[in-house]
């Protein structure tokens, strides 16, 4: 395989599971109020695809953040227990907007890389034309 | 025969240098929040084609360093290593990513001006 190929292979590939981290925690983010909503987190494995011999990001699997969910008191609420507290989901607000900033950055960063394989490309191409 | 011309020879080498590496390079950054990922990186072009070039003056053919076989080694920045021991620092890679373009561009460039100069000796001047 064109060697700028792999790099945009490569690129495509971060670019791909930066996406769905940003899924993921958007998925959090949106259920913050949801009582009993326990957050999900992601891992990325690298893995080496052997007909483009190159190392690629994946998706690992999905696990649950198990930590006890936030105790909130509302003796109000349709869903409080005898003592009047809901729980809430464990969602941290703060970490949450730390992963999304770092989603983001990664993600600008491969698009840079994708877009500079494709710069170097076609000025390859350029003498060709000539 | 185009491959005879040295400067030729040279620049192509260091186009498919520097695209390799850029390849690398696209590589760790992808990889750039991956536990346990290390950085890696491949030897300067000078090093690289100084040994190629003498195994090609061994194997008898005539040292035009054609084939790609750069060395790939793992590049830790000291005080890249996460908590996660990921040791991709994304900003090195950027530096080190317009490095390898602004090589390639160089070797293309150099390229151009050299078929340039052989096609202004034809006398066809285009």
């Amino acid at each position: 395989m064109n060697v700028f190929a792999k790099a945009m292979n490569a690129a495509a590939s971060g670019m791909n599971a930066q996406g769905f981290r940003m899924r993921v925690i958007s998925e959090n983010v949106a259920n913050t109020d949801t009582p009993g909503y326990q957050s999900k987190q992601i891992s990325f494995e690298n893995t080496y695809d052997r007909a483009a011999d190159i190392n690629k990001v994946e998706v690992g699997r999905m696990t649950l953040d198990l930590s006890p969910l936030q105790r909130s008191y509302d003796p109000a609420h349709p869903l409080a227990d005898e003592s009047g507290y809901v729980e809430m989901s464990n969602v941290n607000m703060v970490s949450e907007m730390a992963d999304s900033r770092e989603a983001g950055r990664s993600y600008e960063a491969n698009l840079a890389t994708f877009n500079q394989a494709r710069t170097m490309y076609s000025s390859l191409l350029d003498l060709l034309k000539r | 025969m185009l491959e005879n011309i040295k400067m030729l020879t040279i620049a192509s080498a260091l186009q498919r240098h520097s695209a390799e590496r850029h390849s690398v390079i696209a590589e760790n950054i992808a990889n750039a929040d991956t536990r346990n990922y290390k950085a890696k990186d491949i030897e300067p072009f000078d090093q690289a084609f100084a040994r190629l070039s003498r195994a090609g003056v061994e194997n008898n053919a005539g040292g035009a360093a054609m084939q790609s076989e750069w060395r790939t080694f793992e590049a830790a920045q000291l005080g890249s290593h996460s908590p996660n021991g990921n040791t991709v620092s994304l900003e090195e890679q950027m530096m080190q990513s317009i490095e390898a373009q602004q090589s390639h561009e160089a070797a293309t460039t150099i390229y151009r001006k050299a078929i340039d100069i052989l096609r202004m000796s034809l006398g066809r001047n285009a």
